[in-house]
């Protein structure tokens, strides 16, 4: 029965613009799509969210909208809309302090001290991205969802642009009702093609990524119904991230690498196929004394770099009153390092493949959140309902968070706070 | 998974088997013969049920001189909930609380809502599943074709 | 090895799911918006979005259902 707006925002999972492309983060390609009936009227969303990094050392402000509208009684159409922009500075290469030289100050590293034999764990510094960057992202996605009666269809295409990255995208979805609505089986396809042009370097590459989801939903209770996923993806072509840099200590030229500026200073090179699996469960719980709802979500991911994780996540859905939720979160995420990944290289590798980008570190992330929601039905003649949301989520990212050992260095810990408001029209 | 005791089409409806509070048959099909009946199952948590009331009234209120009845069979597990859906969104027709819940167990409920058509005989003619924005046309035009018949 | 736990309850799940328990008429707090598996917010979108440039992960989001089936 209940309305399911499909919200996909333009998801290239870059909020950090320039930053994240050719990152490792895939989109998450295949859209959502839930059997049951078309809405009956037409929603609009609006929300703006601002998020703010290691003492605002990154400040991103995300804009972003939906409107959907029904077609007759079996279809409906969507649009959503996101500009976001990003400004400050990240790290770009991590050097050990003791033959790291600077002739121009704390931020000038311009020149390396060869003369010494650098060790494993040793004190590095972070070396950041000169000037603050500033850069803006637009995005489009249009969705198509037409519903039988046991089975909806769903066909999404995603367009998104920024100064050295544009990403095009299709999605398409099936959610097929069965045993009487009890179950839900659903299956998802999904190819993102991206062109990388980075501004501060003469090369353009691109990526392609690929998605298949399935999904299998069961109510078994009155009170309870539990959610099994299972995805797989696979990227093809420039997986690297243009803007990072390696320290590799080697007195011979290495192959295949890209000097980056200063002796032993290479472009961050990745291979150009990555696999990834995750298996997800979801289990949502009805605690009747409460009215309250317990949300418990599960998932196990692993890639062909070596990557595993996992995450854990518990939310409440407390009603206050009648109109009123409050939302709580806990967010636990633990993710093991790629194979090729150093804080800094003391030798070569035997393949030619290097990264000292965090993202792909072993860190662990803990992070809780809260939401309110507001909403006021009946509110005229034209506007059925109208629902107000503020929610913050607080997180710390560290490597001694991690599950398990790490030998990865600390350096590239950091908080973050992520605050949003939205307003949602329902006519 | 196909319901062997469902209701078909061309049966005789049902009476259903409980009392309720008001000490009364939720549906008592012997009472209606020569009338066209619209049996309909809601609860006020349904959307596609809620979505319906305010056309079924609608319906009602043009049909029932010429011999239409609309049952509206509640299911809900709190009555508050139906009763205050129902002083929101006020309707004419005929609303029966169940509070056993036997009702749909004699009709083999499978989808809510659903609403069965039942002709002057108290024969089941039509059954419909579910409720989308333009289905009270089609049932319009069955009720038509029962009355003249 | 891992996959044994999750095709066991995959076929708990497919058990489960051929003995109906939940009558149509039974699925009001299933209907309830808080009980449903996905929320569609835009919060839920950016704060998944900043995961996933965050983290070096991807997928496992709900793909569907739950609700009351109504129709």
């Amino acid at each position: 029965m209940q309305v399911v707006v499909v919200a996909v925002v333009a998801e290239k999972n870059n909020i950090l613009a320039s930053l994240t492309a050719a990152a490792l983060a895939l989109p998450s390609m295949v859209s959502k799509v839930n059997a049951g009936t078309p809405i009956s009227q037409p929603t609009t969303n609006f929300q703006y969210s601002h998020y703010t990094e290691g003492d605002e050392r990154i400040n991103v402000d995300i804009y972003q909208g939906n409107v959907v509208v029904p077609i007759e009684q079996n279809a409906e159409f969507s649009l959503d809309w996101v500009v976001d922009t990003f400004s400050g500075a990240t790290p770009v290469l991590n050097l050990p302090v003791a033959i790291a030289s600077s002739t121009t100050g704390a931020s000038g590293i311009d020149t390396i001290d060869n003369s010494q034999i650098v060790l494993d764990n040793q004190e590095v510094i972070q070396v950041m991205t000169g000037a603050s960057t500033f850069e803006r992202r637009y995005g489009v996605d249009l969705g198509f969802s037409y519903f039988l009666d046991d089975l909806t269809l769903k066909f999404v295409t995603a367009y998104s642009k920024e100064p050295d990255y544009l990403s095009k995208a299709y999605k398409l979805g099936l959610a097929w009702d069965f045993n009487q609505k009890l179950t839900t089986l659903s299956l998802g396809f999904g190819q993102v093609f991206d062109q990388i042009r980075p501004s501060t370097r003469m090369i353009q590459e691109n990526k392609i990524s690929h998605q298949v989801k399935f999904g299998l939903s069961q109510i078994l209770s009155k009170q309870s119904l539990i959610n099994f996923s299972a995805d797989y993806m696979y990227d093809t072509g420039y997986l690297s991230n243009p803007y990072k840099k390696v320290f590799i200590q080697t007195a011979t030229p290495v192959q295949n690498l890209i000097n980056a500026g200063m002796p032993n200073v290479f472009y961050d090179q990745r291979p150009e196929v990555r696999h990834q699996g995750a298996i997800a469960i979801a289990y949502v719980h009805y605690i009747a004394p409460l009215d309250a709802a317990l949300h418990v979500d599960y998932r196990y991911f692993r890639d062909s770099w070596n990557i595993d994780s996992h995450t854990f996540e518990a939310v409440w859905h407390q009603p206050i009153s009648e109109n009123w939720m409050l939302i709580p979160r806990l967010r636990y995420y633990s993710q093991s390092s790629a194979q090729f990944y150093k804080t800094y290289f003391t030798q070569t590798r035997s393949e030619p493949y290097y990264s000292s980008d965090h993202r792909l570190s072993a860190f662990g992330v803990l992070s809780g959140g809260l939401k309110l929601t507001t909403e006021t039905t009946n509110v005229n003649a034209w506007t059925n309902k109208i629902k107000f949301e503020v929610g913050l989520e607080y997180a710390q990212q560290a490597s001694k968070l991690t599950l398990g050992k790490t030998s990865d260095s600390a350096i590239t810990d950091f908080n973050y706070l992520l605050i949003t408001t939205a307003i949602k029209i329902e006519f | 998974m196909t319901n062997a005791n469902a209701v078909k089409i061309g049966e005789i409806a049902p009476n259903c088997p409980t009392i309720n509070q008001e000490n009364k048959l939720p549906f008592q099909a012997d009472l209606y013969k020569g009338k066209v009946v619209y049996l309909d199952f809601w609860a006020s948590w349904c959307a596609p049920c809620r979505l319906s009331f305010p056309k079924l009234n609608k319906l009602y209120k043009e049909l029932k001189s010429q011999g239409v009845e609309v049952i509206a069979i509640n299911l809900d597990e709190n009555r508050a909930d139906a009763e205050k859906f129902l002083q929101e969104n006020p309707v004419e027709f005929k609303i029966v609380y169940d509070d056993a819940k036997q009702c749909p167990k004699q009709y083999a409920l499978i989808a809510m809502p659903s609403s069965y058509i039942i002709d002057k005989q108290g024969v089941i003619r039509m059954i419909h599943l579910g409720f989308k924005a333009g289905n009270e046309a089609k049932i319009h035009t069955d009720l038509l074709a029962l009355l003249s018949e | 090895m891992r996959l044994y736990p999750i095709i066991i309850l995959m076929l708990s799940i497919v058990n489960i799911a051929c003995t109906p328990k939940v009558a149509a008429w039974e699925r009001g707090i299933l209907a309830k918006p808080h009980m449903l598996l996905q929320s569609n917010s835009l919060e839920n979108s950016v704060r998944q979005h900043m995961h996933s440039s965050k983290e070096a992960s991807a997928g496992g989001r709900n793909a569907g259902g739950g609700g009351c089936g109504c129709g």
